[in-house]
């Protein structure tokens, strides 16, 4: 039982890794066709596309999220989670 | 081969003297006319950018920087021999000394605006068209970025110099660091920390006090 | 709520302790640290090459640094400096 545990904690850490790099691509190509729409020069039908693209993207995120059991601060991408420091950071200020 | 991690005053290079750098070799000074180079000598180094090196040389230029004003060198920077290194010092004599008066009583504070991670309330998915998605998108960011930007005008006017990255890569919305007098770090602090209160969907962070890399550049910006 | 304001002493600390996956303010100092380090700085021409492609593909990789499991050691493997030998170019 004791190597099934670790077994499973093998596979979890991997899915956390490799799910934070996925989800890393994924914040940038967003903020990539971001870009490129703020710039112009993108027709309508390429931003149709883009967009499905990327909702087609975040869904999938979602499904493997909810297939590893992980959450969003599990995958420690956001450098936001600062409830995560502990005790860290100075409370005075 | 030697390695150079900062460019500093012949008094500050010449405290360093029981230090180690990469590798554990010794510290050395080098100075042209009143200008140094703080060094370390090796038979063959591979500066691989791994996180031990680099804060090996963080640690050299910290050490620099807690002695008198230093200009940062890049990771990596290695040169055949002395005599290169003292042929850059005296070439640069004029512009590394201004730099050096530029930075000198100043810390690097960075700056970091990020955005809440957003829990998507859209509907089923079949429904909305990329095109709505995608403007949408942009037109959160754009707002997000413009609430950034009201943050540093405020903060820059507290600092003698600032940068601002051109593209910021996500989480983070805008990225800029900050040249401040020592004597105003905690007015700076302050500013950040009442400006970040009126933020809901930002979060703020503020880094440092670091060594001036972002100011050390020689070439006026 | 505030700022939140990381202050530092001193750099150092074990790299090589990562505990639990979760971002520390050594996680962060890394970060920070990288990108000054790596991406700033004066750089003496004709000495130093640096191969980073993009800001945003080192941010992904000082992200990678930060964010790997414990069990996962080694360096970031992007990077590569190339170190030219050669004379300083004093123009």
């Amino acid at each position: 039982m004791r190597i099934e545990g670790d077994r499973e904690d093998v596979a979890r850490g991997l899915a956390q890794l490799v799910l934070t790099l996925v989800e890393l691509l994924r914040q940038l190509m967003e903020r990539q066709a971001i870009r490129r729409v703020e710039a112009g020069g993108l027709g309508d039908d390429e931003i149709e596309r883009l967009g499905q693209a990327l909702i087609a993207l975040e869904q999938r995120m979602e499904e493997l999220k909810e297939d590893f059991g992980l959450t969003d601060e599990e995958l420690n991408f956001n450098l936001g989670s600062f409830e995560n420091f502990f005790g860290e950071t100075d409370p005075k200020q | 081969m030697i390695y150079a991690y900062a460019i500093c005053e012949p008094a500050t290079a010449a405290a360093l003297s029981r230090r180690r750098g990469l590798g554990g070799a010794a510290l050395r000074a080098l100075q042209r006319e009143g200008i140094a180079a703080v060094y370390s000598r090796h038979r063959s180094l591979q500066p691989r950018p791994t996180a031990k090196l680099v804060m090996a040389h963080e640690r050299v230029v910290e050490a620099v920087m807690a002695r008198g004003a230093v200009l940062p060198l890049r990771f990596g920077t290695q040169l055949g021999d002395e005599d290169r290194l003292a042929a850059v010092l005296a070439a640069r004599r004029r512009e590394l000394l201004h730099a050096l008066d530029r930075v000198r009583g100043h810390v690097e504070l960075g700056l970091r605006v990020i955005r809440e991670p957003d829990r998507r309330t859209d509907g089923g998915a079949g429904e909305r068209s990329g095109r709505d998605y995608l403007l949408a998108r942009v037109g959160d960011h754009r707002s997000a970025e413009l609430a950034a930007r009201e943050l540093h005008a405020p903060l820059a006017a507290l600092a003698d110099a600032s940068v601002v990255r051109d593209h910021a890569a996500p989480p983070d919305i805008l990225v800029a660091a900050y040249l401040v007098d020592v004597s105003r770090v905690p007015d700076f602090r302050r500013c950040a920390d009442e400006l970040a209160a009126r933020q809901e969907r930002l979060r703020v962070l503020v880094t440092g006090p670091w060594p001036p890399y972002s100011f050390a550049a020689v070439e006026r910006r | 709520m505030g700022a939140v304001q990381l202050r530092r002493r001193q750099a150092g600390g074990d790299m090589s302790d990562r505990g639990a996956r979760l971002t520390t303010q050594r996680d962060i100092d890394l970060v920070e640290i990288l990108d000054r380090a790596l991406g700033a700085g004066i750089v003496i021409t004709g000495d130093v090459t640096l191969s980073l492609a993009d800001v945003d593909l080192v941010y992904l990789s000082l992200r990678l640094v930060v964010g790997s499991v414990p069990t996962i050691r080694g360096e970031p493997a992007d990077e590569v400096h190339t170190l030219a030998a050669g004379a300083v170019d004093p123009r």
